[in-house]
């Protein structure tokens, strides 16, 4: 569904000093695929997800998003193709503060042209196991419940593909695992899922790793035999209740 | 739909930053309850003033002057002495517009004792006709009559001021009092007047026979002013040309000579009047309305920073599909939110502050509409200039500058 070709970026540093963060990338991503874009920071990983994304446009190549051209699209073309096709999950959540789960969900939704904003927000947090949570405040959910919360929001336009930066970076092990193991449950779903990282570990638990280095892949590999992240939970000793 | 989603979305977020949209009102509230309270104050002020005026010189009466140009009975080089008793007896018998003619002559500051005490008060020379011309009577007593006139009666009707100082709670009526060595019997008491325009107090004063001032306390023949009533105002520009021709044939004076007398109409009156408390109607408005501006440029300025400190909300509204319309959208509604809400708050402050000075100052409230109206609409205005460059910033940040 997607096909990045010779995808190069330059961005400024300072004054004096360009920084090259992608070259000549190409990389196919199919259907239904859950996929680690993995490197150490500064590799250009981010800059990939950002333009893989829609967030950002390449200098040079070509992005076929289901077979369309999109690095010809114009800015708010690109903000609707992302508000129907893709969901972001980020490490620091990007919840809006003093703001329901209910809302923070729906937020995609006001974008759209859809017109069941409460049931859908509804549905996409009984999806993630927050139904009970849905008049809470951020301040008053654990990082993993913030996390679920925007996943949620990643999920209510049932996009075609979720983009996950570093998605468990402020989390403890388990409300890690917890989101991995959504993550799967999503991909078993149907769900396309790129998840950008810098952890190995972590990404054992997806079907194929691409490394990245220098703003170059320098690896892309099918993992052998992924990690169950729900196993993992079950074989925790119990959690404390919170 | 959608647009009206994207503004409520806006508009719940701005209501969950109280602190922030209140001190963003700030500035608009307190310029809008000042040029409120400026102008409902100057207007009542103003309308006081007027009453005022309008109660101590009725819109059909005609002001006389001795001398040309106004009070030029007090010029260098002694008072004109030419406006004689005898010119008003010939307006009132020749004009025929003219329907009372009072004359007066006047001692200011003069000592007045009764008994042991004694005062500082005013000595107003006048005809009875003053009675109606002034619109002022006595509350006790009765006024004094054309025989009074001819003898110079040593009688006088006192106002309250005086009655306080010189008699306490003693009756003045039929009690004497002198008037350097002139001594004079009270047979009335005048109606309270006030302070009048000039910061005169109209009650410290005594109001006797003109014919008495200018014979036992002044030894003159003439007459400083004259207050002239006539029947039908419309006319009053037309009876002033009458006067001036006849006193000018009264007085002798040629074609190229300028007359030794002048006159006022309350139309000229209002005119001074209303120059004078243009400073409440006018400059003091404009400086609240500048208040108000400058609750823009503060608005604009905590609108910057709001949107600096809001990237990662703008940034994340961007990812999930808000196009740059949107955002510009949800920010000007925002701003001009926050000047309208201002406004009706800044509005409903001042109608309370309004009804409490009032009270204090004992005016008639006034409710400035034309400055409620212009003072919400151009706080909208503001609001929506001080939110056009935040706004912009914000429509134009990259969502990956602003999701970093």
């Amino acid at each position: 569904m997607i096909t990045l070709e010779n995808i190069s970026k330059t961005y400024k540093k300072d004054e004096s000093a360009m920084v090259q963060a992608l070259k000549n990338v190409s990389l196919p991503v199919g259907q239904g695929e859950f996929l680690a874009i993995v490197g150490p920071s500064g590799s250009g990983k981010s800059t990939l997800m950002n333009i893989m994304g829609l967030l950002d446009r390449p200098d040079e190549g070509s992005y076929l998003l289901d077979n369309r051209e999109v690095s010809v699209l114009t800015i708010d073309e690109l903000a609707q193709l992302r508000n129907q096709k893709i969901g972001f999950v980020f490490q620091t959540f990007h919840l809006l503060p003093k703001t329901s789960a209910l809302e923070n969900v729906e937020l995609p939704l006001v974008y759209s042209d859809r017109t069941d904003l409460k049931d859908r927000a509804q549905r996409a947090l009984e999806k993630v196991g927050l139904a009970n949570r849905a008049r809470h405040y951020p301040s008053e959910l654990s990082g993993g419940q913030q996390q679920r919360v925007a996943i949620a929001r990643a999920l209510v336009n049932d996009p075609d593909i979720i983009f996950a930066d570093e998605p468990t970076g402020n989390l403890d092990t388990r409300s890690s695992l917890e989101i991995m193991a959504l993550f799967q449950a999503l991909n078993r779903q149907g769900k396309t899922l790129v998840l950008i990282t810098h952890d190995q570990d972590l990404a054992q638990h997806t079907q194929r790793i691409v490394r990245i280095v220098d703003g170059e892949i320098v690896g892309d590999d099918p993992v052998a035999q992924p990690k169950d992240a729900e196993a993992a939970l079950q074989a925790m000793p119990a959690a404390p209740a919170h | 739909m959608k647009r009206s989603r994207v503004i409520k979305s806006g508009l719940r977020t701005m209501g969950r930053h109280k602190m922030r949209s209140s001190f963003m009102m700030l500035g608009v509230v307190v310029g809008i309850t000042a040029l409120m309270l400026v102008v409902a104050m100057g207007k009542s002020t103003q309308a006081e003033i007027m009453a005022k005026v309008e109660r101590m010189f009725s819109p059909s009466n005609i002001m006389l002057f001795s001398g040309p140009g106004q009070m030029r009975g007090f010029q260098e080089g002694g008072p004109t002495t030419t406006l004689v008793l005898e010119d008003l007896e010939a307006i009132e018998a020749e004009i025929p517009n003219v329907e009372l003619a009072d004359p007066l002559q006047m001692l200011l500051n003069q000592d007045a004792i009764y008994k042991d005490k004694s005062t500082e008060l005013n000595v107003m020379g006048h005809s009875p006709a003053a009675e109606v011309v002034w619109n002022r009577s006595v509350t006790r007593g009765s006024y004094f009559t054309e025989a009074d006139m001819r003898q110079s009666a040593r009688v006088a009707l006192i106002g309250e001021t005086a009655v306080r100082d010189l008699f306490g709670d003693i009756d003045p009526i039929g009690e004497q009092i002198r008037v350097g060595s002139v001594p004079f019997r009270i047979i009335g008491i005048l109606e309270p007047m006030g302070i009048d325009p000039h910061g005169i107090d109209k009650d410290n004063e005594i109001i006797v026979p003109i014919t008495t001032v200018m014979r036992r306390l002044m030894n003159v023949d003439y007459v400083m002013a004259a207050s002239l009533r006539v029947r039908d105002r419309d006319k009053i520009d037309d009876t002033v040309a009458d006067i001036t021709a006849l006193l000018r044939e009264r007085h002798h004076i040629n074609a190229d000579e300028t007359d030794d007398f002048s006159m006022m109409t309350s139309v000229q009156i209002r005119e001074m009047v209303e120059s004078m408390t243009r400073i409440f109607t006018v400059f003091l408005p404009l400086i609240a309305a500048i208040s108000i501006l400058v609750g823009g440029v503060v608005l604009a300025n905590l609108m910057l920073i709001s949107v600096n400190e809001r990237t990662s909300e703008i940034g994340l509204r961007k990812a999930v599909g808000a196009r740059s319309n949107d955002i510009l959208t949800q920010f000007l509604i925002e701003s001009t939110t926050v000047t309208l809400v201002g406004g009706i708050v800044g509005v409903a402050l001042g109608l309370a502050g309004i009804q409490a000075m009032a009270a204090m100052m004992g005016l008639p409230p006034t409710i400035p509409w034309g400055a409620m109206t212009i003072g919400l609409a151009f706080s909208a205005l503001v609001g929506l200039a001080a939110g056009v460059f935040p706004a912009r910033r914000a429509a134009t940040l990259q969502p990956v500058e602003a999701l970093r």
